[in-house]
């Protein structure tokens, strides 16, 4: 059993635990849910998909209004 | 593999915390398309002549796909669709024109690209080159008028009986939730509610999209390869933001908050009495609740700025001429 996963996020490797689900990611980065898409290898995931090692999440907006507060971040 | 919970064959691509379920791409199209169909089904009628007001984004985009599948499978509704764009001149928009000519083409559809300039006599990029920082207004204020005023004022001249917009559960939601806080009732009602007056020049406003979530939509798009812009306007600033993170907050916490504030707010909206009292513009003749419309109201002190005159009827002829040959090949 392996104790972490490699998962490339935004181009970096990132270490995660192998029963971490793809919907975790959103307030580890500080995103919300309803203004962006997390994608694995390119393509939506339910939220509730365990990530796999190896696997590359990009982040698509997917609102035209940007809130202030994540402007900031 | 997550699989569906629907099918328990696909992969799930959508988690739907209102239900706490996740969906495969085809199980999540069948579940928005039931609930944009159910939205067709009530509001338009047999013959009716639809303008698809399509920007080429991913809302407008899924709405015009769902309403041709509509129109397709009743054909003894006979509904004629053509797809318009309002092109506001910025480099933003360019992307997704071509994107919504492509879409329109893929789905046999009719498009038409009216420019804000050659309508208003003025594009979005002047305005955003030509207005200083502390101006006391964002291009996106001005842009978010005009182009709804064009968007009518073709639609009507084009000889349609409805517009369909991409408008969504949570563009809706944060309306409401805007005009609550404006004490506005009347625009509360417009948000709500279908009407229909032929009294008013003011075409009807149909929003399949209503009781999709944002996410939804964007999840569609890409899980199904939909043409579509999924850029970010540059423009947007405005009270909205805010209202949209207080909302997106509230359904965290509570999943269905969405859904559920929209289907009361319309339940309520049913006993309120309209207060719009529509006349016509005394300055471009266009349908107004005030003397003299907004968007005149924004080129007079635009005209003033830039130093030439923006006032006057809308500049429609391209328009008229397409009126006898848009709706003969939808």
């Amino acid at each position: 059993m392996r104790e972490t996963i490699k998962v490339f996020l935004a181009g970096r490797e990132v270490k995660l635990s192998p029963n971490t689900m793809l919907g975790e990611l959103y307030p580890l980065l500080g995103m919300s849910k309803w203004s962006t898409l997390l994608l694995v290898n390119g393509r939506p995931k339910a939220d509730d998909s365990y990530l796999e090692d190896g696997a590359v999440v990009t982040w698509l907006r997917i609102t035209y209004h940007e809130s202030p507060r994540e402007r900031t971040r | 593999m997550r699989v569906c919970d629907l099918c328990g064959e696909r992969e799930a691509v959508y988690t739907d915390y209102s239900k706490g379920i996740s969906l495969c791409s085809d199980c999540l199209m069948s579940s928005v398309r039931r609930r944009a169909w159910r939205v067709l089904e009530e509001e338009l009628l047999p013959g009716d002549r639809i303008v698809v007001a399509h920007s080429g984004g991913k809302d407008s985009s899924l709405a015009l796909l769902l309403t041709k599948e509509f129109a397709d499978s009743h054909p003894e509704a006979n509904l004629r669709i053509v797809s318009v764009t309002i092109d506001e001149g910025t480099f933003y928009r360019k992307a997704s024109v071509e994107l919504a000519r492509r879409l329109a083409h893929e789905l046999g559809v009719t498009h038409r690209t009216y420019g804000m300039e050659e309508i208003h006599g003025l594009s979005i990029e002047e305005l955003d080159f030509a207005l200083p920082d502390n101006w006391k207004r964002s291009p996106c204020t001005y842009c978010g008028v005009l182009r709804r005023q064009a968007l009518n004022a073709v639609a009507r001249e084009l000889g349609a009986t409805v517009v369909v917009t991409g408008h969504n559960l949570d563009d809706l939601v944060q309306t409401a939730v805007m005009n609550l806080s404006r004490g506005d009732v009347s625009a509360l009602i417009k948000t709500l509610r279908h009407e229909r007056r032929d009294d008013t020049g003011l075409v009807p406003r149909v929003r399949p999209l209503r009781m999709v979530y944002e996410r939804e939509v964007a999840t569609l798009v890409v899980a199904r390869r939909i043409h579509a812009h999924l850029g970010k306007c540059p423009f947007t600033q405005g009270m909205r933001i805010g209202i949209r993170r207080e909302i997106d907050d509230l359904e965290d916490e509570a999943p269905g908050t969405k859904l559920r504030a929209l289907e009361m707010l319309s339940m309520l909206s049913k006993d309120l009495r309209s207060q719009v009292n529509l006349r016509r513009c005394r300055v471009c003749g266009e349908p107004t609740t005030t003397d003299v419309c907004k968007a005149c109201q924004f080129k007079r002190e635009l005209s003033e700025f830039l130093g030439r005159d923006l006032l006057g009827p809308l500049n429609l002829e391209r328009v008229k001429k397409d009126r006898e040959i848009v709706w003969t090949r939808s």
